[in-house]
């Protein structure tokens, strides 16, 4: 035993020296470009024989019958020398591919089609399919590799490169391509976080008190395994939601699901990872005195605070880019996998992994003279109300706004109602720039009938005045449908007018429903995108990591001036409440007081209603803006939102709890009574 | 209560406390302790000052207030002209706590860089600091082993280095040898003698009676927040009943014609005779010295190298490069010979640390009393005696005594 120790840390050691960190450096690039050195060879194989497949097609005319577009229509295959690739998955797309002047329309398409089944599982088309991926990959594997190596980390990137071959070699034995997968995606994101700690911990380097001591937060939470607790489940829990996801279902439920689980799996272990060791470095370092010897040096008590935040941000961000990176490896891998049909494949591209705008249809409430005349008419027709009015038991001002409330309220819900055969027509407005782009745009609508029954269909008609075309559609009540709508159907000042009709359709005509159906105001809804999934991806870090900087701080706050467990209780408390604030929110709404119940109650009531009110009042907006939700429905954090979360969150409630935490630790006697008594 | 004051003219105080107080509160703002109780001194700048007193006395409490860790309750307290809490001072002062609270997690380099950086020392001197002063304290091939792998001994000696990481001007070191080994102990003693040649102001606070008895310039001694005394070593410390005369080995005759000189001029005689025995310390050291000679191997930390460069530096602007080396070869330190100079001055004479080979006489009115040493050695005791002696007092005893008989090579102080 003692000489596997002394070999390690003779290794250790080596690893750490100028010339073993070369050493490292060189040997550990070398195994990386052997590593994937395979997929640009299977890249050159495929382009080549990709290439030959296209000169066959672009050979094959269907008007004029050649040998090779009869081959493709009768047998769906292309000879190559004397091997034919392809098979009957071609031969039933075989009569689509051609264009009116019978060539093949998409040659390039096509070809990486019937060359498909050809590839081995771990060279997917995708990356095998471009000239200049495999490159890419062998030179950031190389770099990272090599880079590993030169900063001293060659003995780790050893040990994580040997441990995830062992388990991909197993796996592969296994035939489960999957697990290799997982366990090489794994290892990568092992070596990855390696090196950015390195970087994090180069970041923080500079000669003053807030980068000294945010560096120490980071070594800190290096050393003692916290970090690398929450990294370890990272590794492990996000490669094991791929594994769990069931390639049988439609991709676009399998992007979603590994999208909703991995990010929102990620934030909450980076939030829950910065609050547990913001409040554990604070409040420990104050009661095992470390924080003496710091604080006795020219270190001002806001740079105290400051540094420890910062080293938890800079931890956070380190974090969050390792998990991102490696959710973004996951997904391209996903994305490989075949899609169920052609709608299920454009909802993957143009419904999830997109980052849409939606728009809600305009509706018009009552103006201030209609509603002035429907409130008049209420009063006048209501004796009772008139002579309370009169008799002074009611100020008709309070009468008169109660009523404007409620029959406004009623207007709107009114515009949301279809009577049975009744049709409404709907006004979406703003839609220009999805005029402009082309791009399809959807309509997404869950609508309300009956008893809500899961197994009853209703029937529905969605009319489009432009151009006078109309669909018949079915829906459940209470579940979500899209509806795919061409851009050319939007005006030219960017209106979309959609008709929606309680009727059915059958074989003699239109029929009466049995029920009204309705909907709530943003249960009807036009999407278009706007910008790339990407995009959207890097706003939703931000949202994140605005929140993660908030938490960071109030950690470090709240333990700066109470112990360990009572900081971290109010800390989590605070995290949770805000959380949870849109459902707190609708909650409150509905909470009232019961008139019935004894008067004890009814203050306990009181009490919960206003400390519930009061929590959503201040945490509010925490939850507001949910960037995993976003993401997973292909929304996109518009700029307002991201504005509202950045500045308000990220900045604003950061700085104010900083100067509550700072007002707090100002007057703090770091150092306490040792003496007898 | 008097002010203690050094006797450097008008110079300010790099610490002034009057009437401090303070006063611990519970949770509910009752008064829990009074820690502190309206203590009055000033620590001057290269100044050697020494806080005594049994645990619990206040002694930790002031210096935590020194620091700005804790604020007073009433008083005047002024570090280098300024609050504690104001955050410039504190780029001047090198703290030691009594116990080395550094992060377990961070290597002993990384230890030194994390404090270097507070002060905003930049990349290249930080290097070089730590490398100094981990060669310093013995420290040098464990840089890269964490501080959660170091005996007490070694944490202390890497608390030390933290302490002098900004070359501060005002070192305050709480129980610096506290844990440390004999060979630590006495390189913290000359280390801080250094210091105070450089010019630096310290400030030790210690229950180990010799260690500040043997370093420093001026002590308080506190009890229950209380300054029971004050002064310097030789005010506090001289025993002016009793003379005692070290010279080499003395045969019985001799002490017989030495007594009946005593007796015909004081009337007295000598109360006691004996042969001084070597100290403990100075033969441990001793020992160990010579088993370092045949190389003998340790493990964990070794014995401190040099001062570090950066330390040693320059001279104070108060002393001249030549003056500098004069006193570093020669012993006693500077302010031994203004302590050599006072004793000197007054009769009878302070007592003297035995030294090996001699023997110790004393002489006096009262019964014999244990010799303090009041004066400060650099170097371990020698056989050949340490410091020039008085030779017409000697000559003038042993004339009375023995009328020009055999001339011996005593030292007296």
């Amino acid at each position: 035993m003692n000489l596997v120790f002394e070999v390690w840390r003779r290794l250790r050691e080596m690893s750490a020296s100028p010339r073993g960190r070369i050493v490292f450096a060189t040997a550990l690039g070398l195994v990386a470009l052997g590593l994937t050195l395979p997929l640009q060879l299977e890249s050159m194989r495929y382009l080549e024989l990709r290439g030959q497949v296209e000169d066959v097609l672009a050979r094959a005319n269907a008007e004029e019958r050649t040998p090779e577009a009869v081959e493709l229509v009768e047998r769906g295959t292309v000879t190559i020398g004397s091997t034919p690739f392809g098979g009957p998955p071609v031969a039933a797309i075989a009569v689509q591919v051609f264009d009116e002047k019978g060539r093949v329309s998409a040659p390039r398409e096509l070809a990486s089609f019937i060359l498909a089944p050809t590839l081995p599982e771990w060279a997917p088309e995708p990356v095998v399919g471009s000239s200049t991926t495999p490159i890419l990959i062998i030179a950031v594997a190389v770099a990272v590799a090599a880079a590993a190596g030169l900063t001293g980390l060659g003995l780790a990137a050893t040990i994580t490169i040997l441990a995830t071959a062992l388990v991909s070699a197993i796996a592969w034995q296994q035939g489960v391509i999957t697990w290799v997968i997982a366990a090489a995606g794994a290892g990568a994101t092992l070596l990855l976080f390696l090196l950015s700690t390195r970087l994090a911990l180069f970041v923080l380097s500079g000669s003053n008190p807030v980068c000294s001591i945010a560096q120490g937060v980071v070594r800190e939470a290096i050393r003692l395994r916290v970090a690398a607790f929450f990294m370890g489940a990272t590794l492990v829990l996000i490669p094991a939601i791929v594994v769990w996801i069931s390639p049988d279902q439609p991709l676009r439920y399998q992007v979603q699901t590994f999208l909703s689980r991995s990010t929102g799996l990620l934030y909450a272990l980076v939030a829950t990872m910065t609050l547990f060791l913001g409040c554990a470095t604070t409040a420990f370092e104050l009661r095992d005195r470390q924080a003496w010897q710091t604080l006795c040096k020219p270190v001002a008590r806001w740079q105290f605070l400051v540094g420890k935040w910062l080293g938890l941000v800079v931890l956070a961000v380190t974090l969050l880019g390792v998990g991102s990176s490696s959710i973004a490896g996951f997904l391209s891998y996903l994305r490989t996998r075949p899609a169920k049909d052609l709608p299920d494949a454009v909802a993957v591209t143009e419904e999830v992994l997109v980052g849409r705008q939606g728009v809600l249809p305009e509706f018009k409430p009552l103006s201030r003279e209609e509603l002035i005349e429907s409130i008049d008419r209420e009063i006048d027709g209501d004796a009772i109300l008139r002579e309370d009015i009169d008799r002074g038991v009611r100020k008709e001002l309070d009468v008169r706004r109660t009523l404007a409330q409620d029959k406004q309220k009623a207007h709107l819900a009114s515009l949301r109602l279809m009577a049975p055969g009744q049709s409404r027509e709907y006004l979406f407005h703003g839609l220009r720039e999805a005029r402009n782009s082309g791009r399809m745009i959807s309509l997404r609508y869950k609508f309300h009938a009956g008893a809500e029954d899961a197994h009853e269909v209703h029937p529905i008609l969605l009319r489009f005045p432009k151009n006078g075309s109309w669909t018949d559609r079915q829906f459940v009540a209470g579940q979500v449908y899209v509806f795919t709508v061409p851009p050319d159907l939007i005006e030219d000042d960017g209106t979309l007018r959609i008709e929606v009709a309680n009727i059915a359709v059958d074989g003699q005509g239109f029929v009466e429903p049995k029920w009204s159906i309705n909907f709530e105001p943003d249960d009807l809804e036009v999407l278009y995108p706007v910008i790339g999934f990407g995009e959207n991806y890097l706003r939703a870090l931000l949202v994140d990591l605005s929140k993660v900087a908030f938490l960071a701080m109030l950690s470090v706050a709240a333990a700066s001036f109470l112990s360990f467990p009572i900081a971290c209780l109010l800390a989590f408390s605070i995290f949770a409440i805000g959380s949870i604030s849109p459902f707190l929110a609708i909650s409150v709404d509905y909470y009232s007081v019961s008139k019935d119940a004894p008067v004890v109650i009814q203050w306990v009531q009181i009490a919960i209603k206003g400390v519930a009110t009061a929590a959503n009042w201040m945490l509010g907006g925490f939850g507001v803006v949910d960037a995993t939700e976003m993401l997973v429905r292909g929304r996109v954090i518009g700029g307002d939102a991201l504005l509202r979360v950045v500045g308000g969150i990220g900045i604003f409630w950061t700085a104010l709890t900083l100067t509550i935490g700072y007002a707090c630790f100002r007057r703090k006697e770091v150092a306490i009574y040792s003496g007898h008594g | 209560m008097n002010m203690v004051t050094a006797p450097h003219g008008n110079a300010p105080g790099i610490v002034e406390a009057a009437g401090l107080v303070k006063t611990f509160r519970d949770f509910w703002m009752r008064d829990k302790a009074r820690a502190v109780d309206g203590i009055d001194f000033e620590i001057r700048p290269n100044e050697l000052f020494g806080l005594l007193g049994p645990n619990g006395s206040g002694k930790s409490t002031t210096i935590k207030l020194i620091l700005g860790l804790l604020r007073k309750t009433r008083g005047k307290l002024l570090v280098l002209g300024q609050d504690p809490g104001n955050v410039k001072v504190k780029a001047q002062i090198g703290y030691l706590p009594e116990e080395s609270y550094l992060y377990r997690f961070l290597t002993a380099h990384e230890t030194l860089d994390y404090y270097a950086k507070l002060f905003g020392l930049d990349r290249g001197t930080r290097r070089r600091r730590s490398g100094e002063l981990l060669e310093m304290v013995g420290l040098d091939r464990l840089g890269h082993r964490q501080v959660g792998e170091f005996s007490k001994g070694m944490a202390r000696r890497l608390g030390i280095a933290q302490a002098l990481i900004n070359d501060p001007a005002f070192l305050i070191l709480d129980e610096p040898t506290s844990g440390l080994d004999p060979i630590g102990t006495r390189q913290v003693k000359d280390l801080l003698l250094d210091l105070k040649r450089r010019g630096k102001t310290i400030l030790l606070s210690s229950h180990l009676l010799a260690d500040v008895e043997d370093v420093c310039d001026r002590m308080v001694i506190l009890y229950g927040g209380k300054i029971h005394a004050q002064g310097t070593a030789g005010d506090l410390l001289a025993d002016t009943r009793h003379t005692v005369i070290e010279s080499a080995r003395l045969d019985e005759a001799t002490i017989v014609a030495v007594d009946e000189v005593i007796r015909a001029r004081t009337g007295g005689g000598i109360e006691r005779v004996a042969a001084p025995r070597q100290k403990l310390e100075s033969f441990f050291l001793d020992l160990v010295e010579r088993a370092a000679a045949k190389e003998s191997s340790t493990s964990g930390a070794r014995a401190g190298g040099r001062t570090a460069e950066f330390l040693r530096g320059e001279p104070s602007p108060a002393t001249g490069d030549a003056l500098m080396e004069s006193l570093t070869r020669s012993e006693p330190a500077p302010q031994q010979r203004s302590t050599i100079a006072q004793a000197a001055a007054t009769a009878p004479p302070a007592p003297t640390t035995p030294s090996l080979g001699g023997i110790e006489t004393v002489t006096g009115d009262g019964p014999p009393q244990p010799a303090p040493g009041s004066t400060v050695r650099r170097d371990r005791p020698s056989t050949s005696g340490v410091a020039e002696p008085d030779r017409s007092l000697i000559e003038g005893l042993l004339e009375g005594g023995t009328k020009g008989g055999e001339k011996p090579g005593g030292t007296a102080s």
